[in-house]
C-alpha cells in the first residue's frame, strides 16, 4: 500500500445555479491574456448539450482517456499506440479545433466607435462585434464556452442532437426529450478532476504534465512543455488548453498558490451557489492502475471508493504516518467534507468514469421537477394526508439513465442511492419541522442514520465557508 | 529524486509525480500571477438587489480584480451564511475602471459645444449664450438631431458644467425650476451618490423623478394592503419556511446571490412550487413545476384560494386561520350593500360616523366597527382615525378590544354563526374582457358579465335613523370566490370541476392551461403547511408578473392574500416576498431628510415618473386602449369621469392623488407667486385661497392638460446612476421621436387615442423634441450618455466612498476607493457639488435675492392627508361636485423661499431643521436629531462647517447617514419608538433596550458589515438572531399597519376598485394588444412574419444594460442581443438557431439573433433585459423598407410603450395616497404583442451590415 495524498473535490449539481461566477472568477486571474483568451480552465455547461469544446465526450472523435486492456494489468491510452503516438508526431488530427471552442475566436467590441468625433448620418454607432485573436471585425459569432446556456440551440436539430450522453438513444427518443412537454436541464461545472490516472499526465512525450506530490494538483511545467498537444488530445475532459502565443498547453491549476497559503481555489471562494466542497483524500497508489482497468464499466465507481482509504482506521493512520504524511494531513482528511460524500454517505459520483481517469471531482447528482404531464395525477409529492415530498426516481424530468450515463458509466444503482439519500434527507427534515417528529425509519430505509443525516444536513445546506474548503 | 508511476503506458517521457524538494521554480509563474499588492472592501452600484461584500485587489497601483469577502456575520447557528455574495456580473466589474467603453473625460456634443462656444466668444454671459442657443429653433432643432450620433468633443468640467449652469439659471428665469428634471434611481445600491444629483434637484427647485413603480418594480399591493411601500424578508429568512411558491422571480438569473436558499431550503424539509412558462434557472430548483400560460398566473393562484377557502375555511374551520383573519384583516369589518336593482353590491366600510353610539368619536368617518361574536356591534382600534387624532390617545393599535368601552371581544367573521338575512350580490366576471389568445379579442375587448351569489347579510340603523344593510368583509370573500355554503345564487360554481364560474380549479384549466388538479394540489399542500407551521410557507416573487398591466394590482395580490388567509404573513419563513429593484432603502428616514433638502425645509416636487413620460414622451397620443373591459357591469361613476388612461391620469392630477411637473399652463411658479402677493395674499392659507379661486375661474390651469404647449415642455433633464434612455424607458422610439427629437424607427402613426381622449388638447402635429438639456453623469458610454447633450464621466464604484444595503440582506455595507477615481472622472456627490458652486456663482447676477417658489404636490401618504377625502368618493371640483380646496379636494400648496446664491452652501452642509421637535423621520414616525446635530459637528468623521455638519465629500456624508439614522443608533431608535408608544398605547421600545449603547460607524463597516438594529420605521423585529421578516413587529406588538383600518387590507372600498370590480381580487386577462392597435392588421398577413407574445425578463449576463456589455459577459452567452423561441414556431417561420431576426410592432423594431430552444413554450417570445442598442446592433431592413429615420436596430424597448392601470392613481385616501415611489401608475410592457420575421439579407450578401458606409440607403 502506497498512500498518496490528494485534494478532493465535490460539486454538488443539485445547488448549481449556472451563473458562471466560477468561470469569470478564474478568468480574471488566469487566462485574461493573449493566447489565453478561449481558455476556460473552468466552464459551465447546460445539459443537454455538445459542451465546450464541442463534444467533447465523444472520444471515438477525440480519442481521449483510457481504455481497459484485457490482456494486461493496466489500462492503455485510448488515443493510440505508441508506435501511432510517434508517427503523428507533427500532426495530430484528434485535436479539437478552433471552431469547436469558438467560430473565429472569443469575442469583444469596437467599444472605441462609440466615443467618435465623427457624427453619424443615420443612427447611433455601435460596437460591433471584433475576434479577439485575428482582430477581424463585423464578424459572425457561432459558438462559444456558453453557447447553448438554459438549453439554448439545443432543440433536436440543434446542438442537442450533439450531446453523447444521448448516442444511444433512438433518433425518437432523444427527439421526445427535446421537445417543451419533456424538456429538462441541469448545469455542468467542470475543471480539471485532477485525476489519479490522468491522460494528460500518461501521454505528454515531454514529460512536462505531472502530480505534485503534496496534494495530487495537476500541472504543465512550462518549462518543460514542447507543445506537442497530446495532453490537449490525452485528456478526455479537454481541460488542458494549448496557448497559441506562447506555444506551450495550460491547465487549471486548481489555484495551487492559494491552496498552499490555506485558501480555497478562486472559483471555490466565488461560488455563490454554495456548491463546491473541498478536502483531502488519502488513496491506495499501488491499486490506481488494477481499478482503472476494471473490467465492468459498471463496477468503476465503486472500486474507485474502494481506493480511496478510511483517516479513521487505525491501520491507515499507522500506515500513513509511517510513509511520512503528518498528523495535520491526517486530521484534516478526517474533517474532510468530500470524504464524508463519496465514501461514507456515496453521494457522489465521478464525471464519466468509464474515460478511467479516475478523477478527484466528484458530483452529487441534482433533483429536477417531476412530470406533471399526465391527466388527474396526484400522486407525487403529495404531502398533505400523510403523503410526502419523496417523488418516484423515475417521475424526476432528468431521466435517470441520462445521469447515470454522465456520473456512473450506466450504473443505475449509484445514482439512485445518491437521490434517494438526499431525498430521504429532506422528507426527514419535513417531518422534524412540520409535523413534529423524529422518524428515523424514512432513514433507515436508504441506509442511514440520524446522526448521518443531521451531518449531511449541516454540510449540504448550512455549511459556512470553513466547513466547505 | 524518486519517480513513482501510476499506470505504466503512459509515453516514456512522462512521470506521475514531482515532489516537494525537487526544482519546480516555473511553479513561481503561477504564484506571481496571483500575487498583490493591497486589497480593499467595497461593492457594487448596480441596479441590482446584491449589496454585496467585494474584495477588490490592486497590483502595482492598478485595479486588477475581485473576489467575495466572506467575513459576514453569521445571524444564528441554524441558519446559511451569506457568503460568498456576489455574482458573475458582480465578478467582472473590474473590467469597467479601464475599459474602452469608459468616458475618461467630459464631453459635449460638437454640434451644441460649436453654438455654445460661438456665443460665449461673442461676449455673452453664460445664461445669456444659452438662451440665444436654446431661443432659436434652427439651432435646437440642429443639436437635438444630432442626439445619439457621435460626434463628441472632449471638454473640461468647468466649461460643462458652466454650461450645465446656464441652461438651470435661464430656465428657472424663464420658465420655472419646475421645468428642471432630475433622475437617478435605487438609493440603497449607492446613497451618497443617490442623493447628490437629486439634493441639488430639489435645492433648486426642480421635479425630483421616480423610479421604483416606473420601473415597475414598486408591488402596488404593498402600500394598498400594508400601508407601507415594500417591506420584504431578506433571503435568509426564506431559509426558515417550508413551502415556496416562486413565480415571476427566476432567482438564479436575478437574485444570483440568494440563489443558494432555494436548494438549502428543500434540503431543510421544504418544497419548492414554480409558476413559469418557460423551464426557467429556477425551474431547475423546482419540485414541482406550474407551466402556466403567460400572464395567466393569477387564475391558478386565485384558484388555489378557492380550494383553501372551501377546505380550510368552511369545509373545517382551522383554528389558527381564524383567529389570524379575525385580528389582522379588515374582513370582520362591515361592509354596506348598496342595491342595485333586485340585487345588490358591495359598496362602502361602515364607519363610526354612521352609528348613534359612536357619534362622539373625532374622526368618526376614519373608524371602522364591526361585530362581536355575540352579534353587537364593536369598534376596535387602529384604524386610520385613531393615528391622527389629535391628542394621542393610545388607541392606535390592533388589540381585539372596544376602544371606547376598552372591553375585550371576538370580531365575528361570517353571519351566519348568528343571525342573518341572504342576500344576492353581484360580482364582476372579466373572464372574457380579452381572450388569452391575443390576436383573437374584438376590437377594444369586450365588458364584464354579472355573476349573483348569495351573501349572508344584517340590517342596522344609522344614527339618522335610516336603515343601512351590511355584510362582513369575510362573508362577501367567501361569495366572491365562489365558495359553496349552500347559498343561493346562479352565480356559484357546482364543484371544483364547473369551469363556468370563477374561481374553480377547472375554470383556471382554460385560462392557465394547467391541470385542474395542480391548483387543488397546491392549493391544499399550501395551507396544510401553513396550518401545522403557522405559516411558514412563502410566495417568492417578481417582474416577471409584476410587469403585466394587471400584475402588480391583481397577480401580487392574489399572492398576498392566500399568504394572509393562511397566516402566513409577519411569520419567519412565511408571507409574500417580492423581489425587483433594489428598493430597501434602510437608512431611510436619512435618505428622505438629505435627498429631499427636507433639512432645509423644502417641499419636494416629485413626480411619478410614469405619467412624467407618458404625456412628456407623447406616449398617449399612441395608446389605443379603452377601459371599457375593464369596467365591473355595476360601474357607473368613474367610467362616467374618464374612460382612457390619460384623462384618469388628468382628473388624478387635478383632484390630488398625482403630483405632474411642470405645474401651470405656460406659467412660471414664481410669476404666478408673484402675482398673489400681487393681489394681497400674505399669509399661506391666503396663498391657497387664491390659487384655488384662480384654478376654479379657470385664470389658472395645469399644465397636463396643454402638455405639448412649448412652454410646458420639460427643459433640462439629468440623468446619473441609471440608464433612463435606454433601460427603462419603455416607448424607447417614441422617446426618441417626440422627447429628444432625434432619428427614431417608430413605424404606426400618433393618433391611436384621438377621439378618446377628452381631457387632454389634441394638437395635430405632435412636439418633435421638448429637452433643452439632456446631461448624464456616467461611467459608461450607454445609451443614456449615447443620447445626452453633455457625459460627465463619474467615478467607478471601486473608486468611491459609499454606503449600501439592500432587502435580501439585513446589513449596512460600505464602499471604500481601491484608488482615486481615474482619468479626469469624479464622484457624483463631487460633479453635482460642483454644479451646485456654478449655479450659485451665475445666481449672484441672475438670481441675486431670494425668490418665492409657490409649490403644488399631491396628497401625502403618513400624513394627515391620508384623511383628505373620506368614504373613497371622488367628488371632482373641475366638474362642480366640491369646491377645490388645498389639501383637500386639490393638490398641496406651499410656498418655498428660494436663495440660489447658498445653493452650493446648503449642499454641503446638513441643514438646521431636522433639530426641531418632530423635525426628523419617516412615514409620519418621528422624532429630532438635536442631539446628533452638535455631536457631529465635534466628530473627526464629519467637522463643522459654517456652524453645521460638514457634508463637503462623500465620505462625511457616509458617517453622517449612518449617524442619524435608527437603523444604525440605537439610541435613536429607541427614542423614536418611544415617541410612538404613546400613539399607540402598547410597548414597543423594549424590543431596543438592548441596542441603545450600539452606534456604528464608517470605519466600523470598512472593517465588517453590520447588521440593521430594529428600526420604528420598519416592520420586522431582527435582534437577537433572528432573520428580518417583514410585519413581525405589527403581528407581535400590535403596531398597526400603517393603513385605512390598521389591518392588513383584503377589501378595498374606495369607488375606483369597486368600479373596477377589483374590491376584492379578481382575474383580468393579460391586455390584447392586437385589439387596441399595437400591431398594425396589415402586418399580421406579412408571409413569414408571426405573432408573438413579448416578453421581457432580467437578464443572466447583465444586470439591466450594466455588465451587459462586458466582453466577459457577451462571451457568457451569444455576443449581442437575442430572442428566445420555441423551434416548432421557429420551424414555422423558417428560422434556424442564430438567424438574424426583426421584432416589430407599431412602436418600433429590434433586430436580434433568434435563439431557438424547446425549452420555450409556443407563441411566446423572451428578449432578457437590456439588450441595449450599443453593442452588436446591425442595421434593419424593415426600417429601410418602411423609410424610418433610425436605420439601427431598436432596444427591446422599441416595440414596448407605457400603458397605465387607472388602479394605481388612487390618491387621497387613508394608505390610498400618494408619495414619491410609493403610489403611482406603471409602465406595464409586459402585455406586449410583437411580430417576428427572419431577417432579410443585405444586399452586399451579408447577413447583416452595421457601418454606414456600407448602408445603401433606399436599397
Amino acid at each position: 500500500m502506497r498512500i498518496k495524498q490528494q485534494m478532493g473535490i465535490v460539486f454538488n449539481l443539485d445547488k448549481c445555479l449556472g451563473c458562471q461566477t466560477c468561470t469569470i472568477a478564474c478568468k480574471n486571474v488566469w487566462t485574461n491574456r493573449e493566447g489565453a483568451e478561449y481558455m476556460f480552465w473552468n466552464n459551465v455547461e447546460t445539459k443537454p448539450g455538445a459542451g465546450y469544446p464541442k463534444q467533447w465526450e465523444n472520444q471515438e472523435k477525440y480519442r481521449g482517456g483510457w481504455k481497459q486492456d484485457p490482456e494486461g494489468d493496466t489500462p492503455k491510452l485510448n488515443q493510440a499506440s505508441r508506435f501511432w503516438e510517434m508517427i503523428s508526431l507533427f500532426y495530430n488530427p484528434v485535436l479539437p479545433q478552433m471552431d469547436a471552442y469558438y467560430g473565429k475566436g472569443p469575442f469583444t467590441f469596437t467599444y472605441e466607435d462609440l466615443h467618435s468625433e465623427q457624427p453619424t448620418k443615420y443612427s447611433q454607432p455601435v460596437a460591433r462585434p471584433k475576434s479577439q485573436i485575428t482582430g477581424e471585425e463585423d464578424i459572425e459569432l457561432t459558438y462559444g464556452v456558453n453557447w447553448e446556456d438554459n438549453g439554448a440551440g439545443t432543440h433536436e436539430e440543434g446542438t442537442g442532437s450533439l450531446d453523447y450522453n444521448f448516442s444511444d438513444m433512438t433518433p425518437a427518443a432523444r427527439q421526445a426529450l427535446l421537445k417543451f412537454e419533456q424538456s429538462f436541464m441541469m448545469y455542468l461545472p467542470r475543471i480539471c478532476n485532477h485525476c489519479l490516472n490522468p491522460g494528460c499526465v500518461g501521454s505528454c512525450p515531454s514529460g512536462a504534465n505531472y502530480k505534485r506530490e503534496e496534494d495530487g494538483v495537476v500541472l504543465i511545467d512550462q518549462d518543460r512543455c514542447r507543445g506537442w498537444r497530446y495532453c490537449v488530445s490525452g485528456c478526455p475532459y479537454k481541460k488542458t488548453y494549448y496557448n497559441w502565443r506562447t506555444g506551450k498547453s495550460e491547465k487549471c491549476i486548481l489555484c495551487f498558490p492559494r491552496l498552499e497559503t490555506g485558501q480555497p481555489p478562486m472559483c471555490f471562494q466565488a461560488c455563490v451557489g454554495r456548491i463546491r466542497y473541498l478536502g483531502p483524500l488519502l488513496y491506495d497508489l499501488d491499486r490506481v492502475a488494477e481499478v482503472a482497468n476494471t473490467k465492468d464499466e459498471k463496477a468503476l465507481v465503486a472500486r474507485h471508493r474502494e481506493i480511496i482509504l478510511d483517516p479513521f482506521d487505525p491501520e491507515v493512520i499507522a500506515e500513513a504516518k509511517r510513509q511520512g504524511i503528518s498528523d495535520n494531513w491526517l486530521d484534516a482528511c478526517r474533517r474532510s467534507p468530500v470524504y464524508k460524500m463519496v465514501k461514507e454517505w456515496e453521494i457522489a459520483l465521478p464525471l464519466h468514469p468509464e474515460f478511467r481517469t479516475l478523477p478527484s471531482l466528484f458530483y452529487i447528482p441534482p433533483e429536477s421537477p417531476v412530470q406533471t404531464a399526465k391527466p388527474n395525477d396526484r400522486g407525487t409529492l403529495d404531502m398533505v394526508d400523510g403523503g410526502s415530498v419523496l417523488p418516484d426516481l423515475k417521475e424526476f424530468r432528468i431521466p435517470i439513465e441520462y445521469l447515470a450515463r454522465l456520473l456512473a458509466a450506466g450504473n443505475i444503482q449509484e445514482v439512485e442511492k445518491a437521490l434517494l439519500r438526499q431525498l430521504a434527507l429532506r422528507e426527514f427534515r419535513r417531518q422534524e419541522r412540520v409535523e413534529g417528529r423524529t422518524d428515523d425509519s424514512i432513514l433507515k430505509a436508504v441506509g442511514l442514520t440520524v446522526e448521518q443525516a443531521r451531518h449531511m444536513h449541516r454540510l449540504l445546506a448550512l455549511a459556512h465557508f470553513h466547513e466547505r474548503f | 529524486m524518486s519517480k513513482s508511476k501510476g499506470t505504466e503506458n503512459g509515453n516514456g517521457g512522462s512521470r506521475w509525480f514531482r515532489e516537494l524538494d525537487e526544482p519546480r521554480k516555473w511553479e513561481d509563474f503561477y504564484r506571481r500571477r496571483w500575487q498583490y499588492d493591497k486589497s480593499v472592501r467595497t461593492s457594487h452600484s448596480v441596479n441590482c438587489s446584491g449589496s454585496c461584500s467585494w474584495e477588490v485587489f490592486v497590483k502595482n497601483g492598478m485595479i486588477t480584480w475581485e473576489l467575495q469577502k466572506t467575513d459576514w456575520p453569521q445571524i444564528n447557528d441554524e441558519t446559511p451564511n451569506y457568503e460568498p455574495r456576489g455574482c458573475q456580473r458582480g465578478i467582472s466589474s473590474s473590467w469597467y475602471p479601464y475599459s474602452p467603453v469608459r468616458p475618461k473625460f467630459p464631453y459635449v456634443r460638437g454640434v451644441l459645444l460649436d453654438f455654445w462656444r460661438a456665443e460665449r466668444e461673442s461676449g455673452k454671459d453664460p445664461v445669456a449664450a444659452w438662451g440665444a442657443i436654446v431661443e432659436n429653433p434652427e439651432r435646437t432643432t440642429a443639436y437635438r438631431n444630432a442626439r445619439g450620433k457621435a460626434g463628441w468633443r472632449r471638454t473640461t468640467w468647468d466649461e460643462a458644467t458652466e454650461i450645465i449652469a446656464a441652461a438651470k439659471v435661464h430656465t428657472i428665469k424663464e420658465y420655472g425650476a419646475d421645468h428642471l428634471a432630475s433622475f437617478s434611481p435605487i438609493p440603497a445600491m449607492s446613497m451618497v451618490s443617490f442623493l447628490s444629483g437629486h439634493r441639488l434637484s430639489n435645492l433648486l427647485g426642480g421635479t425630483m423623478l421616480s423610479f421604483y413603480e416606473w420601473y415597475h418594480d414598486l408591488p402596488h399591493v404593498m402600500p394598498m394592503i400594508w400601508g407601507d411601500q415594500t417591506d420584504v424578508h431578506e433571503s435568509a429568512d426564506w431559509y426558515q419556511s417550508a413551502y415556496w411558491i416562486v413565480m415571476g422571480s427566476n432567482l438564479p438569473m436575478t437574485r444570483t446571490a440568494d440563489a443558494h436558499f432555494a436548494s438549502e431550503h428543500k434540503y431543510n424539509g421544504g418544497k419548492l412550487v414554480n409558476l413559469s412558462p418557460d423551464y426557467s434557472d429556477v425551474t431547475k430548483f423546482a419540485d414541482l413545476w406550474v407551466p402556466v400560460r403567460p400572464g395567466t398566473d393569477t387564475a391558478f393562484i386565485l384558484s388555489c384560494i378557492h380550494v383553501i377557502l372551501q377546505e380550510f375555511h368552511v369545509n373545517r374551520r382551522a383554528q389558527y386561520f381564524q383567529d389570524y383573519v379575525g385580528q389582522y384583516t379588515n374582513l370582520p369589518f362591515l361592509v354596506i350593500l348598496d342595491e342595485e336593482g333586485d340585487h345588490y353590491a358591495s359598496g362602502r366600510f361602515l364607519r363610526a360616523s354612521d352609528l348613534e353610539a359612536y357619534q362622539d368619536e373625532e374622526l368618526g368617518d376614519w373608524k371602522i366597527p364591526c361585530l362581536d361574536k355575540d352579534g353587537e356591534v364593536r369598534l376596535p382600534g387602529g384604524s386610520v382615525g385613531f393615528r391622527w387624532e389629535e391628542q394621542k390617545t393610545g388607541r392606535w393599535n390592533l388589540k381585539n378590544e372596544d376602544a371606547v368601552t376598552g372591553k375585550a371581544f371576538d370580531p365575528m367573521l361570517t353571519l351566519m354563526d348568528g343571525d342573518y338575512e341572504e342576500v344576492i350580490v353581484e360580482y364582476a366576471d372579466f373572464t372574457h374582457t380579452f381572450n388569452v389568445e391575443f390576436g383573437t379579442t374584438a376590437l377594444r375587448g369586450e365588458k364584464a358579465q354579472k355573476s349573483l351569489r348569495g351573501v349572508p347579510s344584517r340590517v342596522l340603523t344609522k344614527a339618522d335613523g335610516t336603515k343601512v344593510r351590511v355584510a362582513t368583509g369575510y362573508d362577501l370573500l367567501l361569495a366572491s370566490f365562489g365558495v359553496n355554503r349552500g347559498l343561493s345564487g346562479s352565480g356559484y360554481p357546482k364543484d371544483y370541476d364547473d369551469a363556468s364560474q370563477a374561481y374553480t380549479p377547472a375554470w383556471q384549466e382554460q385560462e392557465t392551461g394547467v391541470d385542474r388538479n395542480l391548483a387543488i394540489r397546491v392549493g391544499r399542500e399550501w395551507a396544510d403547511t401553513a396550518e401545522k407551521t403557522k405559516g411558514k410557507c412563502l410566495f417568492i416573487t417578481g417582474s416577471g408578473i409584476l410587469h403585466w398591466y394587471h400584475g402588480g394590482s391583481l397577480t401580487y395580490r392574489s399572492e398576498a392574500v392566500m399568504g394572509i388567509l393562511t397566516g402566513c404573513q409577519g411569520r419567519n419563513g412565511g408571507g409574500f416576498a417580492h423581489y425587483v429593484g433594489t428598493e430597501k432603502i434602510r437608512n431611510v428616514a436619512a435618505i428622505g431628510t438629505i435627498g429631499n433638502a427636507v433639512d432645509w425645509g423644502n417641499v419636494g416636487r416629485q413626480q411619478n415618473s410614469t405619467s412624467y413620460f407618458y404625456f412628456h414622451t407623447d406616449q398617449w397620443r399612441y395608446d389605443g386602449m379603452s377601459l371599457d373591459p375593464l369596467w365591473a357591469p355595476r360601474a357607473k361613476e368613474m367610467p362616467a369621469k374618464a374612460n382612457h388612461a390619460a384623462d384618469m391620469n388628468a382628473v388624478a392630477v387635478r383632484n390630488g392623488w398625482l403630483p405632474f411637473f411642470p405645474q401651470f399652463d405656460e406659467r412660471n411658479p414664481t410669476d404666478v407667486m408673484q402675482d398673489a402677493r400681487k393681489a394681497g395674499c400674505e399669509s399661506l392659507d391666503d396663498v391657497k385661497a387664491w390659487v384655488a379661486k384662480q384654478f376654479k375661474e379657470r385664470k389658472l390651469k395645469f399644465a397636463l392638460p396643454n402638455v405639448d404647449s412649448p412652454r410646458n415642455h420639460p427643459k433640462v433633464l439629468w440623468i446619473y446612476r441609471g440608464n433612463l434612455i435606454g433601460t427603462s424607458m419603455r416607448g424607447h422610439e417614441l422617446n426618441l421621436k417626440h422627447m429628444l427629437g432625434t432619428h427614431h424607427n417608430v413605424l404606426g402613426g400618433d393618433t391611436r387615442a384621438k377621439d378618446m381622449v377628452n381631457e387632454i388638447d389634441w394638437t395635430e402635429n405632435a412636439p418633435l423634441g421638448k429637452l433643452d438639456l439632456i446631461y448624464n453623469v456616467n461611467l459608461r458610454m450607454d445609451s443614456s450618455a449615447n443620447y445626452s447633450d453633455i457625459v460627465l464621466p463619474t467615478a467607478h464604484w471601486y473608486e468611491k466612498f459609499d454606503l449600501t444595503c439592500t432587502d435580501l440582506h439585513s446589513f449596512l455595507h460600505p464602499f471604500t476607493p481601491a484608488h482615486d477615481p481615474a482619468y479626469e472622472s469624479k464622484h457624483d456627490w463631487e460633479a453635482f457639488r460642483i454644479v451646485a458652486e456654478k449655479v450659485s456663482e451665475l445666481a449672484k447676477t441672475h438670481l441675486p435675492e431670494p425668490i418665492e417658489d409657490l409649490v403644488m404636490t399631491a396628497l401625502s401618504t403618513d400624513t394627515r392627508d391620508e384623511l383628505a377625502q373620506p368614504m373613497g368618493e371622488l367628488r371632482d371640483w373641475w366638474t362642480g361636485e366640491s369646491e377645490p380646496i388645498p389639501g383637500k379636494t386639490f393638490p398641496n400648496v406651499s410656498v418655498v423661499k428660494r436663495d440660489y446664491t447658498k445653493v452650493h452652501d446648503m449642499y454641503t452642509t446638513l441643514g438646521p431643521v431636522v433639530t426641531k421637535a418632530h423635525g426628523y423621520g419617516a412615514k409620519g414616525i418621528k422624532g429630532d436629531l438635536a442631539e446628533a446635530y452638535e455631536q457631529m459637528k465635534e466628530s473627526y468623521l464629519v467637522g463643522e462647517k459654517d456652524g453645521r455638519p460638514d457634508m463637503t465629500t462623500a465620505a462625511k456624508v457616509c458617517e453622517v447617514i449612518l449617524r442619524i439614522s435608527p437603523e444604525s443608533d440605537g439610541e435613536l431608535s429607541y427614542q423614536i419608538f418611544k415617541n410612538l408608544e404613546e400613539r399607540c398605547g402598547v410597548p414597543l421600545a423594549h424590543i431596543v433596550e438592548h441596542e441603545r449603547e450600539t452606534a456604528y460607524h464608517y470605519p466600523d463597516l470598512i472593517s465588517q458589515p453590520r447588521r440593521a438594529l430594529t428600526s420604528p420605521h420598519w416592520s420586522a423585529i431582527e435582534t437577537k438572531g433572528r432573520t428580518y421578516s417583514p410585519w413581525t413587529l405589527n403581528i407581535e406588538t400590535l403596531k398597526p399597519f400603517h393603513t385605512l383600518t390598521g389591518r392588513q387590507e383584503i377589501y378595498y372600498d374606495h369607488r375606483m376598485f369597486r368600479d373596477l370590480g377589483e374590491d376584492f381580487p379578481v382575474y383580468k386577462p393579460p391586455v390584447d394588444m392586437v385589439s387596441i392597435g399595437d400591431v398594425h392588421a396589415e402586418d399580421i398577413k406579412m408571409k413569414g412574419a408571426k405573432l408573438f407574445r413579448f416578453i421581457t425578463p432580467h437578464q443572466k449576463w447583465g444586470i439591466h444594460s450594466m455588465f451587459g456589455d462586458s466582453w466577459q459577459m457577451q462571451n457568457m452567452f451569444r455576443g449581442g442581443p437575442t430572442v428566445w423561441i420555441n423551434d416548432d414556431d421557429a420551424r414555422d417561420i423558417d428560422i434556424k438557431d442564430n438567424d438574424w431576426v426583426e421584432i416589430f410592432n407599431e412602436n418600433g423594431i429590434q433586430v436580434a439573433r433568434a435563439v431557438v430552444s424547446h425549452t420555450v413554450p409556443r407563441d411566446m417570445s423572451i428578449v432578457y433585459h437590456q439588450t441595449e442598442r450599443h453593442v452588436n446592433v446591425p442595421f434593419s431592413s424593415l426600417a429601410r423598407e418602411r423609410g424610418a429615420s433610425d436605420m439601427r436596430g431598436g432596444n427591446n424597448n422599441a416595440t414596448t410603450r407605457i400603458m397605465m392601470n387607472p388602479a394605481t392613481m388612487v390618491g387621497g385616501y387613508a394608505n390610498w395616497t400618494y408619495w414619491l415611489n410609493y403610489q403611482g401608475t406603471s409602465p406595464s410592457e409586459r402585455d406586449c404583442v410583437v411580430l417576428i420575421r427572419k431577417k432579410p439579407m443585405e444586399s452586399r450578401g451579408r447577413k447583416v451590415i452595421y457601418q454606414e458606409s456600407q448602408l445603401k440607403v433606399g436599397a
